[in-house]
Order: C-alpha cells, then structure tokens, then sequence
C-alpha cells in the first residue's frame, strides 16, 4: 500500500508541481527522496535553495515521514542536524497529508518561525530579543550554505 | 471556582498537617509534677532500701512495700479486732481492710511467705509450689550437661489462657496508693503551696520517708473501689479464652543466672483494649520466670527476692544482688519521669495487677557449647552448624497468673514460639513469596495488558473503573507495606521491595494507563445503564444525546437513522498532561483517604474489624464487575476486547488472591489472622465466576450471554442506539450534499474509488428517481463492489476504505481529513 501510495503522490507531483518546492525519489528507491524548497521572497532565506531528505516509513501515509534539512540552516526550529520541530512531521501527522503539504508547510515555518516551541533555543531566543541580528545572521548563512 | 483534585490534595494536607497536631498534650513540667516525680523517686528509694535493710531472709516477707501491706492474712483474721479500720460498704460482700492497721508492725518483714504475710491466696500458692515451679533445689551446675533451659527467652510465643481457675472475691485486696500520684486538678495548686501548713506537712513526709497513703473512705475514693470498677478494671483486660501473643524482650542480664525481661501478653485481635505488659525476672539455670505488672499501687520489683519462693538463701541473695544492679545500672528510679508516673497512675486505674510464676521447657539435647553456638550464630549469622530447622522452640509449659486486687486467676500451659530472629526470617519468606512476587508478577501481567491494547480501539474497551479500583488497592497495599515497612526495620527490606513494586504499578503504570483510557473514551458516545433503557423514539429527548446531536445536522427523522446524531459535539480532547496531573492529584486524595481508613479501621476492636475486612476484600476482588457492566453497554463484538484474558484476566485474578490465601489460609501468619478455609473458598468461587462471565463475553459478545429469549423480550426495552456505525448508507440528502463517489482520502488510489450505498426507503423524494440514479451508479460501477463492509463513513462525512480507516484508527481515533475525534469501533 505504501508504494502504491508514494508512487500516486509522485504523479501528482509531476503533474502539478508546487511553487518553490519540487520532490523525488533518489535513484530507484521509492522510500528516499529528496526534495528542494527555494527560500521564500519575504524571509532573510530569500534567494537560496535549502535541500531536503525524505524517508518514507514502510507504514505510510500511518506514519509521518521523516525529513531533515540537508543544506545548514539558521531557523530555531531547526538543529545543527537539519531535524526540523514541525507537529505534523510528529504527533500531528494525519494519512491525509500529503509530502506536497508538508513542504509547503516548511516553507511557511521558513517564513514564521515558531520561537515558543524551538530546537534551537539559543537562536530562538536571538529570534525574540534582536529579530534584525537573527535576519542578519539568518541571510549571512542562506549565503553561505544555500546559494 | 472549580475545585479539582489538586486543590483538594492540598486541602486534605492542611487538615492533616495543621489540624491533626493540636491534639498533643502541653509538654511542659509545671512545678506540681517536678514534686510528683520527686515524690514517687523518694518512694521508690525508700522502698529499695527497705529490701536491702528490712528483708534479710526468704522467710522474711515485706512489709511496707507499695502493693503489699495487706497480707491474705489480715483478710482472714477475725474482724472484729479491727473493727475500727475495716470499712464497710453496701455495695459489697466483703469489708475492705482500712489502713494502717491498727497494731501492724509495717517497718519489718512478716516471717515465712508459708504462714502468712503473702498476697497471694494459699490454692495459688499451692499450685505454683506443686505442678509450676517443682525444682525448688538449688541447681548443680556442674550436672547441667544434657539438656538446658534457654539462655535467652526473645521471643513471640503463641497460646491462650482459657477460663479462670477462680476469680474469688473473698482474697481481693486493696492496694493503696500513694497520695501524690494525684492528678493536679483533684487537689489544687492554692491546696499545696499558699497555705504554709500543707507545704510544711508536705517536706516533713519527705524527710520521714513516710508515704502518704490514701485511706479507703467513704467518697469518691471509695467508690473507685465498689465492685463495679473491679469489674471494670477485670474487662479492661480480658484474656478469657482468646488467642493470645506473648512478646519477650531482653532488658538486663545480670549474670550467667539472672536475666530480665520485659513480656508483653497481647490479644494481637485486639491490641486497643487487651495488652499487659509485664516484667520478668528470670532464672536460667531452673527455667523459672517470675513476672509482675507495675504501677503506681503495685511494686512488685522490690519483693521479687521473697516472691521468687527461692528455697535456698543463696539464690536470694543473688537475686537482691541482681534487683539492686539492675536498679543501679540502669538508674531505674533515676530515670524515672513524668511519663512513667503518667502511666504508671492510668494502669493503676483502669487495670488489674497481675503476678506471675511460668515455668520454661528444657531443650533436650541442648549442651552449653551448643547454646553457646546458637547464640552466636544468631546474633551474627555466619552459618554455624545448627541446623534451623530442627531447633527447638521457646516453650512454657506451665503458668499461673494472678491478680491480688482483682482475684483473678489464670492456669496455662503450652505457650510456644521461635526465637525471634528465627521467626524474623519465617516473616520474611512469608513477605516475599506472599506480597513481593504477587507484585512482580503483577507488574509483568499489567504489562502485558498494556501491550495488548496498544491501540485506542482496544483501549476503549478496557473498563476505566476495573483500571481505577485495582490501581487504587495497590495504591493503598503500597501505603501500608511502606508504613509498616517503617515501623519493623528487621523486615524493611522485603516489605519497602513489595511497596516499590506496588508503588510502581499504581503510579507509573496504572495512572498513566488510566489516563490513556480516559482519551480513548472521551469521545465515545455516552451509553449507561440508564440510557440503555430508554426506547429509542425518545432519542431526541434524551438529554445526553440531544447535546451531542448537534453536529449531527440531521436532516431526517431521528427514529430512521439515529446513528447519525452521535457526532459528539464538544469533542475537545483536553491535554494530555493536564488529564493526567487531575487524575494523579484525584487518585493521591483516594489514595490517602482509603489508607487513612485502613488504619482507622485497623485500631478497631476484631468483631466489627473482621466483618469490614472481609467486605473491603470481597470489593476489592470485584473490580471484573465493572467490566462486565462496560462490555454488556457496549455489546462488546468478539473479534475486538479489550482485555488479554489469558494474562490479565486469569492471571491477575488469582495473583490478588493470594494475599487473600496467606491471611486467611496460612497459619501463624504476620497477622494472626483467624483461619478460614470456607472464606478463601468463597473467594475462588465469586473470582472465578467473574472469570467465566468475561471469558463468555468475549466468545458470544457483550450482551448475547444473556439468553436469546431473554434478549429479545430486552430488546424491546433496550434503545437501539448503540455505538456509532461506521458501515452505513447516506441518505440522498447527504448524497446530494457530499457527493456519492469518494477518493479514500488515505490510500488516493483513483483506480479504487468508493462508492457509497443510498439509502433508498429513507428518501423521502420520489423512490422511482431514488431508484433510477441508484440503478445508474450501479450499471456505472458495475464490477465493483458496493457492499457496505467495503467503506465507512465517519460523523463528519468523510469517506474511506475500511482498511484505510482501520488501520488510521489503530494509532489515532481522529479524522484525517478534519481532525475530528472519531468514535472507537
């Protein structure tokens, strides 16, 4: 079933890709993908292109999926790992959702991080008391890492 | 304001803590208790000395010593001669002697205890002299080869005293006490140091070593002697025919000869009223223990030289030797405080005084270097070669009691029991093979129980009172080990490992697991008892329905399709945590109350406490009862329970009995439980019917156990909404609204499309258009099956694959598609 699944979420990525983001699978292996988010125009990750690893469970869509940031990146939702805090990647997961949606779901925490839950205290806590550091800080690695 | 379980904790430990307290009595030494105290020392001082001075011989009973003034001789004379001092009262049959007797030399001894100048009648003197105490020569000790008496006496010894041999009112005598033992407010602080004169009398009395007695007289103090308070003071403590526990504890050895005791005779069924504790003065080499009660009339310490019925002037000596030791090493008067003379003036109330002559066994083939050996390997237990299991038992195997001031008199034979560190050892086996490896054995079962129901389908089926009643008895199991476990720190070990595992069960497994349940359930529909029976027409009136209808946006009748209007409306599933920490702060204050009840209850008297006890244990075994009652509600279906019977249900059914076995089955247990072979009988037959009606319930399902004839007549009574069908029809408004061929929002697979049934009879439009669009679906999807098995609607109408959606439903009762709760299958 999770092949089945996978593979139908693939059509329609193919057909219908989203703005900003694209998907797919590592050589042959279904269960490992990659995906690639541009960072969106009105965060101080505009303008660079943040990598992403896909694992999918063999219990899919039962189980969320397991995505990581490959390309470093300085969001207090995210670790040094590239492990990203996001509740539909966790307990919040729903058979419904779809890797198209949680990519965009991504992007949007690229946008609005959220400091009250982080990974990263400490640039959660840059991101609550100095935001123009954090944009800087934020921009300084986007050119670093992702261009 | 809401008042939730931490609130309530909270107030519970305030009138704990805060409250509780205030009952102690004012500690202070106000100047009246300091002279008190002064007083009973010079007392006791003088009486020391009078044994040292006055007593030179065994055929020189005592003459003014606390207890023993009056001599079964002064009853016998002729009244006459001392008309003057005898007082007579109505009440009773007998004059009391007044004292002092006119013409009675007090400063010496009496001569031979034979003749005359004894407390104790002449029948129990006879019986202490021929069947008790019959080695009366002085012992060899170079003969002493064979077989000894015990070296020492530590012990618990069980048996019962019987009827009295007579309680002969004609040898009752008075014991007078002291004036200053006194309470302070039956003669005033104005009485004592205002007036000059009673100050002065007062020192003078002191420094005459004169005792001031109380005078039996008409009055109040009178009274405290009638017949009724001798009656009282017999009830007080009673040891007719009850099973009774007799504790000895070391407290001075003098010599290879002498040793003291301390015994402690206890009815262990009811501790409140029946204990006597006892001093005993024992002779190692004749195996002859002396015992005496203490109080403020009876000082039976300083006559124990002459009452011992030493034959040989020797062991007098040496005993007045050893009284005088045990006095001076220990600073027994000294030491003497207000707490001793508190008590020693409340026993000398309510109680009678007792004396006591028992005779121990030997230990035949027991030589000194055994004992020796034994001792040794007790005190330090290196593995000695004595064998533990053939020891033999402390054992006395003849006794007499009596009371001088009450004229009760007690015969016994056989009381016997371990070596306390040996039956320290017993207890502790018994703790661990009856209370420490039940719970680890529960720990496993409950596990197991928790793996089988890793899903909130099954977890939805458990019961949550079942869950709540076991947690909340080995919550109050895990209390009591922990407490106890305090208070006998030769058995802590054992008892605080079984209140870890049960403290473990309850709070890390059964709340948490409780709470589990407790999500799992919020969101099922609201079935009990009493909404079962309510016929299903009236759904619309029923209040806890018409509340969660209302998502239900049903647009037909209520009698066709009621199971639509079980959409629960406010289905917020609170926190996690929050749920949990209630729950916990609910549980802790049950937790406390019930182990507070138990201890209340412990303290009462053993008729009503075991009538309770066997109550509280037919409750706390029926905790299947609620389950039962849960699977009948939900007509529990056999392919999905709840409940792993072989692990938890077999298993932890009679892994709880067998506390159950050891109180009631076992004999000489921890607690001297009486036996009862009929009540564990009792409790294997009602465990395991309970047994039987849930292993029925899950072959037949949850209300098919009852009969078929029966169910259909209850059928008729029994509303029909059961729990939430998700295997259902739409109505055509529905369809009309949603749509009739759906995408399963899980699987997306498009070659797969659902395609859900009409429900035809239902529509209220036209049945021929009803007909023909379903007549088109169906020439439409003509190889596909449209069975109703294949799909499931949930209450917000969304559809799905019933693969799909069960096996969603295993990790989580929530819509994929809008996060609703879902109702458990």
């Amino acid at each position: 079933m999770s092949l089945k699944r996978i593979s139908k979420e693939l059509n329609d990525l193919e057909r219908d890709p989203p703005t900003s983001c694209s998907a797919g699978p590592i050589g042959d292996d279904l269960y490992h993908w990659q995906a690639s988010i541009m960072g969106p125009a009105d965060s101080p990750y505009a303008g660079g292109v943040f990598f992403l690893s896909i694992t999918f469970p063999t219990d899919y869509p039962f189980k969320p999926p397991k995505v990581s940031f490959t390309t470093r990146i300085y969001h207090p939702n995210v670790n040094g790992n590239g492990n990203i805090c996001l509740d539909i990647l966790k307990d919040q997961w729903s058979p419904a959702l779809t890797i198209s949606k949680v990519l965009l779901s991504i992007c949007s925490l690229l946008t609005d991080a959220n400091a009250d839950d982080p990974l990263d205290p400490s640039i959660a806590k840059v991101y609550k008391e100095d935001r123009q550091k954090y944009d800087a800080t934020a921009r300084e690695w986007t050119q670093k890492y992702a261009v | 304001m809401r008042i939730d379980g931490n609130t309530l904790l909270f107030i519970f430990f305030i009138v704990f803590f805060v409250i509780l307290p205030n009952n102690e009595r004012d500690q202070g030494n106000t100047q009246y208790e300091i002279i008190q105290i002064q007083y009973a020392k010079d007392q006791l001082r003088y009486e020391l000395d009078f044994l040292n001075n006055n007593i030179t011989s065994i055929h020189n009973i005592p003459g003014n010593i606390t207890g023993f003034k009056y001599t079964q001789e002064d009853l016998s004379l002729n009244h006459n001669n001392y008309e003057t001092t005898f007082v007579k009262n109505e009440s009773l049959d007998t004059p009391w002697l007044g004292y002092p007797i006119e013409g009675k030399d007090y400063e010496n001894g009496w001569g031979s205890y034979q003749s005359k100048g004894n407390v104790l009648p002449q029948s129990v003197l006879d019986t202490v002299n021929t069947q008790v105490w019959t080695n009366k020569t002085k012992v060899d000790e170079s003969n002493l080869q064979e077989s000894l008496y015990p070296w020492n006496l530590t012990s618990a010894l069980r048996g019962a005293f019987g009827k009295p041999v007579s309680e002969n009112t004609d040898s009752v005598l008075y014991l007078p006490r002291p004036k200053y033992y006194k309470q302070q407010f039956t003669f005033t602080n104005t009485d004592i140091f205002d007036s000059p004169d009673n100050n002065n009398n007062m020192n003078e009395k002191r420094d005459n070593n004169e005792p001031d007695l109380v005078l039996p007289q008409y009055g109040d103090e009178f009274l405290n002697y009638s017949r009724e308070s001798i009656d009282y003071r017999k009830d007080y403590v009673n040891f007719t025919d009850r099973p009774l526990q007799l504790s000895i504890s070391q407290v001075y050895q003098y010599n290879h000869e002498w040793k003291l005791y301390n015994l402690d005779f206890k009815d262990s069924r009811d501790l409140s009223k029946n204990q006597l504790p006892m001093m005993g003065i024992y002779n190692v080499l004749k195996g002859q223990l002396f015992t005496f009660t203490q109080s403020s009339k009876f000082h039976p310490l300083f006559v124990a030289p002459t009452y011992f019925f030493n034959e040989n002037e020797d062991d007098f000596h040496s005993l007045k030797e050893m009284v005088n030791s045990f006095i001076n090493k220990t600073e027994y008067i000294d030491t003497f405080n207000r707490e001793d003379l508190n008590s020693w003036e409340t026993r000398a109330n309510v109680r009678c005084e007792y004396m006591g002559y028992f005779q121990v066994a030997k230990w035949q083939n027991f030589n000194a270097r055994d004992m020796d050996m034994f001792e040794r390997e007790l005190a330090n237990p290196m593995g000695r070669p004595i064998a533990h299991k053939n020891l033999p038992k402390i054992e006395i195997t003849n006794g007499v009691l009596y009371s001088p001031d009450c004229g009760i008199h007690y015969q016994f034979n056989n009381f016997a029991g371990d070596r306390q560190e040996i039956a320290l050892q017993k207890i502790r086996w018994d703790i661990i093979f009856f209370v420490t490896i039940p719970y680890m054995l529960q720990l496993f079962i409950f596990l197991k129980q928790m793996n089988f129901t890793n899903t909130p389908s099954r977890l939805n089926k458990v019961s949550r009172t079942t869950i709540d009643m076991l947690t909340l008895t080995d919550g109050t199991m895990a209390m009591t080990l922990f407490i106890s476990a305090i208070m006998m720190d030769s058995i802590f070990v054992p008892l605080v490992v079984s209140s870890f595992f049960a403290f473990f069960l309850t709070l890390v497994f059964g709340i948490r697991y409780m709470s589990n349940i407790i999500v799992s359930q919020m969101n099922e529909r609201i079935i009990s008892w009493r909404s079962l029976f309510t016929r299903s027409g009236h759904n619309a009136q029923d209040g806890v329905n018409a509340e969660t209808a209302q998502t239900g946006a049903e647009p037909t009748t209520t009698t066709t399709a009621p199971a639509v209007a079980a959409a629960p409306a406010t289905n917020v599933i609170p926190d996690e945590s929050q749920l949990a920490s209630d729950l916990n702060a609910k549980f802790m204050f049950k937790l406390f109350l019930s182990t507070f009840a138990m201890m209340t209850i412990a303290s009462w008297s053993s008729d009503s406490r075991n009538v309770l006890e066997a109550i509280a244990i037919v409750l706390c075994n029926s905790y299947w009862l609620p389950q039962i009652s849960r699977n009948f509600l939900i007509d529990i279906s056999p392919d999905l329970i709840g409940l792993n019977f072989k692990w938890f249900v077999v298993g932890t059914s009679y892994v709880r009995l067998i506390p159950v076995v050891y109180i009631y089955g076992v004999k000489n247990n921890v607690f001297h439980h009486h036996q009862s072979k009929m009540f564990i009988l009792l409790m294997f037959v009602y465990v395991t019917l309970q047994i039987v009606v849930i292993k029925l319930q899950h072959t037949v399902g949850g209300r098919n156990i009852l009969p078929k004839v029966f169910m259909k007549h209850l059928n008729k009574y029994i509303s029909s909404k059961k729990k939430y069908e998700y295997h259902r029809k739409l109505t055509a408004r529905e369809v009309e609204e949603h749509g009739a061929v759906f995408s399963c929002p899980i699987c997306m697979d498009e070659d797969d499309p659902i395609k859900v049934m009409v429900d035809v009879c239902d529509d209220s439009s036209s049945e021929n258009d009803q007909h023909s669009a379903s007549e088109n679906v169906a020439q439409d999807h003509e190889n596909q099956k449209t069975s109703l098995d294949k799909y499931m609607v949930t209450p917000c109408y969304h559809v799905f694959h019933t693969t799909c959606l069960v096996t969603w439903m295993n990790t989580k009762l929530q819509c994929p598609v809008c996060r609703q709760p879902l109702p458990p299958l």
